[in-house]
């Protein structure tokens, strides 16, 4: 569903990404991992359009989506979230997924009801008539993901959902993604720090560290990994 | 032919180098406080009036009126930094375009303020040498160009020089760069906000002195010395002062030299148009860098 | 309960807006009419600017630029066609301006936060410059409009009631731009314009609309006054000074409610008239530079209709929570 050819990004002289490759396949919720700093949102960028690569392809469905405008890779079908949420804070919570739903060309219903039923989904239906800043921060992630999801993605792009949640939110975003993939298909790649949820959630993992990926596999296969030990904790550790 | 050319080239430079001291502390405080002050030229006609009157009233030549004015207006840009800008700062979930708005409106009261006091009629500042000039290889350089060159010189020299060599100086250029690595470090931010306005608003005094010495000036004049001194800052860079002088001599030569063949409008047009499309292109200007812009 | 009061609030608001349209019918002074076509025209021009200002948050000094660009268009076909062709001249205004609205705005309003404010600025005085210099239409000089031959009552009369039709019509327009697809895309461009692009919204195309409407309706608010004025100069017809005022009054109800520059208006409106009748001009604009600072300062960003309700409904729980201490 989504390739990555040679993808690399610089700027200036800082070298973010470089010569990535990677093929996520539909319906599969896919980790990127990686230290920080290692380019991981970066690459989100780069596929969302915020900024095009310095060189390499990105490929959705069959369409050669890089370095397009924003709006045109959303609106062929990928959503995103931002690591630090971005909602829109003057609107209400029911205005901001109105927003998203009322700017596709194929709303079936009556846009207030869909908005509805998605903020139903999320969980989010009580509070639809208030402020973001008014939400706990568990529930801007759910807004933010919900928003993401107004669009009707196809590919969902999730930048560190998991994290500042504790244990029974954990539980509720994770079941919130699985419901996203079974119920609305939708394929996810998240990036995420948080080792358990990843372990839990992702089918494959792509590991990236300092701009270039180090590797890619099953999770099991990736906790074994020596090289991904070693970007995480060094070289000694590794070896012991 | 060539004649008028380096003649209205002179003239640019000159003129180039009165604004590029406006645009020098323009510049500065937009670069370190992300602030477009927009009554900066207002200042600036606020000291030639200062002269103009120290001049009538006491016989001040215009350079002595250089230790009035600084201190002068020194102490109006830390009121003003106390006053307004901090506040603003403190509210406003963008200082930067807040801060157009807002200093506007100060440019408007300084500038009525000034109407109502010393009426619209145009001053000129006439010392026992404004009328004096050179004649180097028959051109003719009047007196005041080289004094505006050399106010230019030690001003913005002196600007720079703050600006890297002295702990002040380094410390605005640190607030700038990264805020909260300043504050770690000791420095005291109110501090060195209040002392990089007030030195900005002594440099626009000094430009003001600078301009009045070759040119007319009035109250009313302030909107259009403003744009040409953010043009200036624009093109020559955010926060940089070397790009303000060379920014300053590149439009007024410009302008000069290119209303020997069109009509002035026309130049100041077509640099209108060069100024969108740089903010385009290259919105921190020639000489800024990327990271000011955030 | 709140049935017969929300019935009897709308009552009374139509029977203010019809004393309001029949005020002239009462032969008040001349003065009178004059200050409510000042009123009516500043009103129009604020709603239009909110729809790039408010609603996108994109601050445009750029006003005077479409209301000369108005003021021109309809002189034209005016002094060439005859009142008779008032109308379309009007109409073909706002073409031009939409028109020139588009082709200026697709790289300015790439220009993001305080620069576009400058670069708009930038707008108004390229067009004052242009026109100063060539003899086109006038020059420096400018032209005038065939003179209307009504007594100077009657005269006000029309313009009037003239300015007050395109400011109920402009107050329309901009209330259903804010109800619609294209109103919500603006609040979030506002809000956040990398964020408005992720949920498919064509940024740039958005505020390219939204600037052209914009410039549309002050351009023929800008054709009428031509008529009302009827001596045009490019002093008067790109004044940088109407965009700084028009975006006070902006400012002042900065949101996303049409009503909003409704009220900045009035109250800049007054407070011009009222100070320069008892103060002196530049005593009068001072003020107003004091103003604009007070507003930056203190007003909060959704905009004063919002404060005001806010400020309200604080008062009305203030009131409540006094009587519930009385009874207990």
């Amino acid at each position: 569903m989504l390739k990555g050819e040679h993808i690399s990004k610089r700027f200036g002289g800082l070298v973010a990404l470089s010569n990535i490759d990677f093929h996520i396949n539909q319906g599969t919720i896919v980790g990127l991992i990686g230290p920080n700093g290692s380019g991981k949102t970066t690459l989100f960028n780069c596929i969302s359009g915020l900024y095009p690569p310095s060189s390499g392809r990105i490929i959705f469905k069959d369409n050669d989506i890089t370095g397009c405008v924003p709006h045109k890779i959303s609106s062929l079908g990928v959503g995103r979230t931002f690591q630090i949420v971005r909602p829109f804070e003057t609107l209400t919570v029911f205005e901001n997924i109105l927003a998203g739903v009322v700017y596709r060309e194929d709303v079936a219903k009556s846009a207030k009801e869909e908005t509805l039923e998605l903020l139903k989904f999320g969980g989010l239906a009580e509070k639809r008539e208030e402020k973001p800043q008014n939400l706990p921060m568990a529930a801007r992630k759910r807004l933010e993901i919900i928003r993401a999801l107004s669009t009707k993605p196809e590919l969902l792009l999730l930048d560190e959902v998991f994290a500042g949640l504790n244990d029974t939110e954990l539980k509720e975003a994770i079941e919130l993604v699985f419901r996203i993939r079974e119920e609305k298909k939708v394929t996810i790649v998240m990036v995420e720090h948080l080792m358990k949820a990843i372990m839990g959630t992702c089918q494959w993992i792509i590991v990236l560290n300092q701009g270039r990926k180090i590797a890619e596999g099953k999770p099991e296969d990736i906790k074994k990994n020596p090289v991904v030990i070693e970007a995480y904790f060094g070289k000694a550790y590794a070896q012991s | 032919m060539g004649y008028i050319l380096t003649q209205s080239a002179i003239g640019g430079v000159v003129m180039g180098v009165a604004y590029g001291i406006m645009a020098g502390g323009y510049t500065m405080v937009w670069g370190a406080m992300r602030v477009i002050n927009f009554a900066h030229a207002a200042f600036g006609v606020l000291a030639a009036y200062a002269v103009f009157y120290l001049l009538k009233v006491c016989g001040l030549d215009p350079l002595l009126s250089l230790v009035v004015v600084i201190p002068g207006l020194f102490a109006l840009g830390v009121i003003m930094q106390e006053l307004l800008i901090r506040p603003l700062a403190n509210r406003a979930r963008d200082i930067t375009s807040a801060s157009v708005v807002a200093t506007l409106g100060v440019s408007i009261l300084i500038e009525n303020a000034m109407l109502y006091s010393f009426s619209p009629t145009p001053r000129f500042i006439a010392t026992s040498y404004s009328l004096k000039s050179f004649s180097v290889l028959s051109l003719t350089i009047p007196a005041t160009y080289l004094i505006v060159l050399g106010l230019g010189i030690i001003s913005m020299g002196g600007l720079s020089f703050f600006l890297s060599r002295t702990r002040i100086g380094r410390g605005i250029r640190a607030v700038w760069q990264d805020e909260d690595g300043a504050l770690l470090s000791g420095i005291n931010p109110s501090l060195v906000n209040r002392i990089g306005y007030g030195i900005a608003l002594a440099t626009a005094g000094i430009g003001g002195v600078a301009m009045c010495l070759i040119q007319s000036f009035v109250a009313s004049a302030q909107l259009s010395w403003m744009l040409l001194v953010w043009v200036i800052a624009t093109f020559g860079g955010i926060g940089s002062v070397k790009g303000a002088v060379l920014g300053g001599i590149a439009i007024g030569v410009i302008l000069n030299v290119g209303s020997v063949f069109i009509p002035r409008a026309y130049v100041t047009v077509i640099v209108y148009a060069i100024i969108i499309a740089l903010l385009l292109i290259r919105p921190q200007g020639l000489f800024g860098n990327k990271a000011s812009l955030r | 309960m709140s049935n017969i009061k929300s019935r009897l609030s709308k009552g009374a608001l139509g029977v203010a807006v019809a004393l309001i349209v029949c005020v002239p019918f009462f032969h008040p002074p001349i003065y009178v009419l004059t200050l409510g076509i000042a009123a009516f025209m500043y009103i129009g021009l604020a709603i239009s600017w909110n729809i790039i200002g408010g609603y996108a948050g994109y601050i445009s000094l750029a006003t005077g630029a479409f209301f000369g660009i108005g003021a021109y268009s309809t002189g034209y076909i005016v002094t060439h066609y005859g009142y008779a062709m008032v109308f379309p001249g009007i109409i073909l205004g706002g073409v031009i301006a939409g028109f020139i609205a588009v082709l200026i705005g697709y790289p300015v309003l790439k220009i993001k936060g305080p620069y576009f404010i400058l670069a708009s600025g930038l707008i108004v005085m390229g067009f004052r410059l242009i026109f100063m210099n060539t003899g086109f239409m006038g020059g420096p000089m400018g032209f005038f409009y065939p003179m209307i031959p009504v007594d100077i009552f009657t005269n006000r009369f029309i313009f009037y009631e003239v300015m007050l039709m395109l400011a109920a019509v402009i107050g329309f327009i901009a209330y259903r731009v804010q109800n619609s697809k294209m109103g919500i895309g603006l609040f979030c461009i506002r809000e956040d314009e990398d964020v408005a692009e992720t949920i498919r919204i064509n940024t740039t195309r958005l505020k390219i609309e939204g600037f052209a409407i914009s410039a549309c309706l002050i351009a023929v608010v800008g054709g009428a006054w031509g008529c009302y004025h009827t001596h045009v100069t490019p002093m008067e017809g790109f004044d940088l000074w109407l965009s700084i005022m028009v975006l006070a009054m902006g400012l002042l109800g900065l949101g996303r409610d049409w009503r909003g520059p409704i009220i900045g208006a009035i109250v800049i409106v007054m407070l011009d008239q009222i100070l320069s009748l008892f103060l002196f001009a530049e005593l009068a604009r001072m003020i107003f530079g004091l103003l604009m600072v007070l507003i930056i300062l203190f007003l909060p960003q959704e905009g004063i209709i919002v404060y005001l309700i806010k400020a309200w409904e604080r008062l009305k729980l203030l009131f409540l929570e006094k009587k519930k201490l009385e009874h207990s």
